[in-house]
């Protein structure tokens, strides 16, 4: 017995294709457990059902007609930075509070042009950074008192609470990584580039990256599929074509070389996450993967230069405003005036550097095809003092939490989160694959091979089971 | 070691930057940067090189483009 607000995005187009189940019948369940749960976890900034079930049963007429396209009838969310036309993009700012774009990202036009239905926009931290937004607290369903983490944070929230099988979120330090790891969730930061950023309210545009945040790999794939690709409206959009990710993950661990870092990576981490890494590093090996050590000796760097260029261009990107600072959240604002005073030779040297880190990854890849580290460092902070708890010990969750993502938006490399299992309160523990740019096929590879010997990605929330009504067969 | 700029400091490099920025915010602001500082001190201490092959920002985009091979 399941919901089928439960079903991953794979088991949802299994059931269309068998006629068990209609895009319709879909939508309305995910309606009925975002009726059930918004209240208590506040993941949706806006909802978008009449239109959202106008195009459903368009979508079943189509199943029906022996037309549907890869992902049609399937909802999906989108962080509320992503563009929708017609539909208001707040930002998570009171300053976009009531805007309403005239374009939408190119992200949201392929899902579109895919099947999917858009049924909701999606809670983010003001403008993608920090850790509040204008539109109330989003909390963790594994447990109401913690965050979901973020920025996208009402991404991971809702794909967690069985509310929707796909959300888009967005990724500039661990953006999508972090709140995967928090909320057991799957979440792809594929290689720069990869994935078009037209219509994205930006961040960063060096460290920018949108990607699928499902509750499995598979579905990671099939929507990557989907939103990959060049687009000559996204200077930075690059890569191959989009391939057939599906295709590539029956292949196994058998022979791959999984590295280990030897620096950085376990130096600052809760030891029921790095017993969690080892533990996942043993499962791979057992699987058939080898194992090797890797040096990342210039990994220390990744961090100021994240930040220095992070703070020149957002300082950049918000100039047109710079005289409503009163109007920007707490966080955001002492995060805008700080970026006022980084120097053009700081942010330089920060982006020249990024070739130096490159190169640590550059040798480890000769002697790997994939690296492995922690997720998050750790357990989602209490929403009551955002503190990280390392050890014994708590961190302002800002100042430490970025350490094992942030350097994959440096790299640019392509980084997956997936669950790796509870820690003793019951809140989700995260590990994070990486492989060469554009090789986003091998990191899904690794990661769909993990969750066929591991039941992490299964765990479902207490307040999920709780929550009962519409089953099905 | 240099702690890090004072909210003196910055208040003279806002106004030579013709922004009209609170004092207090510029008070934050300082604070935030001088927590900042070892990380920038060490970003800082890292010599590139003048002398060809120099690396310059879009080395590293390239590299992205290359897959990560070697240039």
């Amino acid at each position: 017995m399941s919901e089928l607000a439960d079903l991953t995005v794979a088991q949802l187009l299994d059931h269309y294709r068998t006629r068990k189940a209609s895009p319709l019948e879909a939508v309305d369940a995910c309606l009925a457990r975002i009726d059930r749960l918004e209240p208590s976890v506040n993941a949706v900034t806006t909802l978008v059902a009449d239109r959202c079930r106008e195009l459903a049963v368009e979508s079943g007429k189509r199943w029906m007609a022996g037309n549907a396209r890869p992902l049609e009838g399937v909802p999906f969310g989108l962080k509320d930075i992503i563009e929708t036309a017609g539909v208001r993009t707040t930002g998570g700012s009171r300053l976009y509070a009531h805007h309403v774009p005239t374009e939408t990202a190119a992200v949201a036009e392929r899902l579109d042009a895919a099947g999917g239905l858009m049924l909701a926009k999606l809670q983010t931290f003001e403008l993608a950074f920090g850790t509040t937004t204008d539109f109330g607290i989003t909390r963790n369903p594994w447990d109401l008192g913690t965050t979901p983490g973020g920025s996208s944070s009402g991404s991971a929230a809702a794909v967690a609470a069985r509310m929707l099988p796909l959300a888009i979120g967005t990724d500039t330090g661990g953006s999508i990584r972090i709140p995967a790891s928090f909320c057991a969730v799957t979440g792809l930061k594929p290689t720069y580039g990869r994935i078009p950023r037209h219509g994205i309210m930006p961040l960063s545009w060096t460290l920018d990256h949108a990607g699928p945040m499902t509750r499995t790999v598979e579905d990671a794939a099939l929507s990557l599929a989907v939103i990959a690709g060049f687009d000559p409206r996204d200077p930075s959009s690059d890569g191959p074509p989009a391939g057939d990710y599906s295709g590539s993950l029956a292949g196994g661990v058998k022979g791959l070389r999984i590295g280990i870092p030897t620096d950085w990576f376990f130096e600052m981490c809760d030891p029921p996450i790095e017993a969690a890494t080892r533990q996942a590093i043993a499962t791979l090996a057992e699987s058939g993967a080898q194992l090797v050590d890797v040096a990342l000796p210039n990994a220390k760097l990744a961090e100021p230069i994240g930040w220095m260029v992070m703070y020149a261009e957002c300082a950049s990107l918000h100039d047109e405003t710079l005289d409503r600072l009163d109007e920007h959240g707490k966080e955001f604002r002492e995060f805008l005036v700080s970026a006022q005073f980084v120097s053009a030779a700081d942010y330089l040297k920060a982006l020249r550097a990024r070739r130096v880190v490159q190169q640590d990854f550059e040798s480890a890849f000769e002697k790997v095809d994939v690296l492995i580290t922690p997720g998050a460092i750790s357990v989602a902070p209490r929403l009551d003092d955002m503190l990280s708890v390392i050890g014994d010990r708590g961190y302002p969750w800002a100042d430490v939490i970025s350490r094992t993502t942030f350097i994959f938006n440096v790299t640019g490399l392509p980084a997956l989160s997936i669950p790796a299992g509870l820690n003793r309160d019951g809140l989700p523990l995260g590990i994070q694959l990486v492989a060469r740019p554009f090789d986003e096929a091998t990191c899904m590879r690794v990661g769909h091979a993990f969750q066929q010997v591991t039941d992490h990605h299964l765990a479902v929330p207490e307040l999920v089971r709780n929550s009962l009504s519409g089953r099905i067969n | 070691m240099v702690s890090g700029p004072t909210a003196e400091t910055l208040a003279v490099i806002a106004m030579d930057r013709d922004l009209e920025i609170p004092p207090e915010y510029i008070e934050v602001a300082a604070k935030g940067h001088r927590g900042m500082r070892p990380k920038l001190q060490m970003l800082r201490a890292l010599r590139l090189q003048y002398l060809p092959p120099v690396i310059e920002p879009a080395a590293a985009l390239a590299w992205i483009r290359k897959g990560g091979r070697k240039e």
